[in-house]
């Protein structure tokens, strides 16, 4: 029989264990589901097991998920670690896999924090061994204490592009470029919310010492690069890119990518939320109320899954997510949720005040992107940006047609790493902007899962479920 | 063999368990991620892909971009969600041999027999 519990939170970020703790502290039964092995998402990476000198490493920022995660073993959840939820359907019913097994579980709602990832922006050779992500690089330090070593290139924009430049600055990595793609001049965009990102001088600072300890490491940070290559025959061995008029080439070991980050919404996608178009950073998010409810009333969004803004903000926000969600099962009055709300709202809105400015100035602009011919997009099935443009050439004016005519977006990561940039790729081709050519449908399992699991599964009922799968088993 | 593009913090000495790798036993950190235990001992090579035929590394190592998936156990799995244990067999077949090796043992079992020539369908059954 399956598992029928209060609440299900899918996810154990700084969104996931807030909104977990504060209804397990009402009593709640409360099971968390983590596809990673330790609590904490990736922000608070193998918090509880941080060593005292990875949390003076990183800081505030991470440490203060120490605390998080005490309330959250304390609040009496239930954690479910390595725990990959394969499906997730709109009346709160569930499909997970965990130790080569599967199994099904319901419950009144489902609160889903499934963070942010990196925005993933195929430049030539990206495929090649020794091209990673910044974030990837940042999370071997917090899990493993691995720090690289050889020549380090990072290469993107945004703030948390210079934030590992001055976490691997304070290690004693030699980094022998930055190359950022911010374009020279910020966008008119960014001048209406200067004013209040000025209230937070905290904030301000920290970016001017980050900045600060960049230039006094006397790293070469090149602005305003286009054209990014990395170069390599069976791995990485130097970086090209455009600097103003000149070609400047450095020779590498590792390559450290980030272009920004952007929700994790393939869940969403799956159990068939209405998903908005966030015109200005150019991604895809559920379509919530200020609580987090989808157009699903047993579906909530919650944290940087929800739409990017941080963890300190996903904190606040799961748990305004988990007050709706008691008084939904009664637990508390409206007005006692509006009363509890109240601090935490403000707090979110202190914590908001840069946000506006911070995102105008990084705000990934189509110009940015020059995809090349040749580059690898869909890094599963090997299909080039040429073939997307032949395909549309041919036609084809939605990313599942692109999709069937050139498997791109088929392959084992699901459309994770080529779905965002073939819509920008795709759209350029015929001028539209990305949201016309709708989204690469996603469809359970959101996990490779073994058909043995599956046959294994003990299913309740075989009401509709609108699963080929699961409804034709039997 | 590519360069060991990763170095264990200096003040940081892992526990280390005996695993197989690709048919020879090697020692990993424990209580890291097979991905990371791997980087850390210079593999930089997870797999070869299947569809460029070309060696892979892992790229995002928080379970987006399945370029670390190695046979573990028997199961293609993310390297980089899966946690070291002591005598994990881990296949990358990055020697040329063929990644879906799954299920494929070198002796030729009943099962191996049937899939390679599926039983044609009794009359009846669904198509």
């Amino acid at each position: 029989m399956s598992r029928h519990v209060d609440v299900i939170v899918v996810g154990a970020g700084p969104a996931g264990l807030s909104a977990s703790s504060t209804l397990a502290e009402m009593g709640l039964d409360v099971v968390t589901l983590d596809e990673q092995p330790q609590l904490g998402g990736q922000i608070y990476r193998n918090i509880e097991k941080a060593s005292p000198k990875s949390l003076h490493l990183f800081g505030e920022d991470y440490s203060s998920g120490l605390m998080i995660a005490e309330r959250f073993r304390k609040s009496g959840a239930d954690y479910e670690n390595s725990t990959s939820v394969w499906q997730l359907d709109s009346d709160g019913t569930i499909c997970c896999s965990s130790r080569a097994h599967s199994r099904q579980m319901r419950a009144n709602h489902v609160i889903v924090a499934t963070g942010a990832m990196e925005r993933p922006v195929p430049i030539p050779g990206w495929t090649l061994p020794g091209v990673m992500g910044a974030g990837a690089v940042n999370n071997l330090t917090k899990e493993s204490g691995l720090k690289p070593s050889g020549n380090v290139v990072l290469a993107g924009s945004g703030p948390l592009l210079l934030l590992e430049a001055t976490l691997l600055i304070k290690k004693n990595v030699e980094i022998a470029a930055i190359l950022d793609t911010t374009p020279l001049i910020p966008r008119v965009s960014a001048v209406p919310p200067a004013p209040k990102a000025l209230m937070r001088t905290d904030f301000l600072l920290k970016g001017a010492s980050m900045l600060k300890s960049i230039k006094d490491a006397g790293i070469p940070h090149h602005r305003g690069v286009k054209d990014i290559c990395a170069i390599g025959t069976n791995c990485l061995e130097s970086v090209q890119a455009r600097c103003g008029k000149e070609t400047i080439t450095i020779p590498a070991d590792l390559l450290m990518l980030h272009f920004g980050v952007i929700p994790n919404s393939h869940i969403f996608r799956q159990a068939g939320c209405r998903m908005a178009w966030k015109a200005d950073q150019r991604y895809w998010h559920p379509a919530c109320d200020q609580w987090g409810r989808t157009n699903f009333e047993r579906i909530f969004a919650a944290g940087d899954g929800a739409m990017v803004s941080g963890g300190v903000s996903a904190r606040y926000r799961g748990e305004l997510t988990a007050l709706e969600v008691s008084r939904c099962l009664g637990i508390i009055s409206g007005h006692e949720r509006d009363a509890l709300a109240k601090p935490l709202k403000k707090a979110l809105r202190h914590d908001g005040w840069p946000r506006p400015f911070v995102d105008a100035i990084y705000a990934p602009r189509p110009e940015q992107f020059s995809f090349d011919d040749a580059t690898i997009l869909c890094r599963c099935e090997n299909v080039t940006v040429k073939d997307v443009r032949r395909a549309v050439r041919e036609g084809a004016r939605d990313l599942n047609e692109i999709k069937i005519m050139t498997r791109s977006g088929m392959g084992s990561c699901q459309g994770r790493m080529c779905g965002p940039a073939l819509a920008e790729i795709a759209a350029a081709e015929i001028s539209l902007s990305p949201d016309r050519l709708g989204l690469l449908n996603v469809r359970p399992p959101l996990r490779p899962v073994p058909l043995e699991e599956i046959a294994e599964m003990e299913l309740e009922t075989a009401k509709e479920s609108s699963n080929w799968l699961l409804d034709n088993k039997k | 063999m590519p360069n060991s593009i990763f170095k264990y913090d200096s003040e940081i000495t892992p526990q280390m368990v005996k695993v197989m790798l690709d048919g020879r036993e090697i020692s990993l950190p424990a209580e890291m991620s097979v991905a990371a235990g791997l980087l850390g001992q210079g593999e930089i090579i997870s797999r070869i892909s299947p569809s460029s035929k070309r060696a892979c590394s892992p790229h995002c190592l928080m379970g987006v971009c399945y370029e670390c998936i190695m046979e573990i156990n028997g199961i293609n799995r993310q390297a980089c969600m899966t946690k070291v244990e002591e005598g994990m067999v881990i296949n990358r077949h990055i020697d040329g041999s063929d990644f879906n090796g799954k299920y494929e043992s070198t002796e030729k079992t009943e099962a191996n027999v049937n899939y390679e020539m599926p039983k044609p369908l009794k009359e009846g059954e669904p198509s």
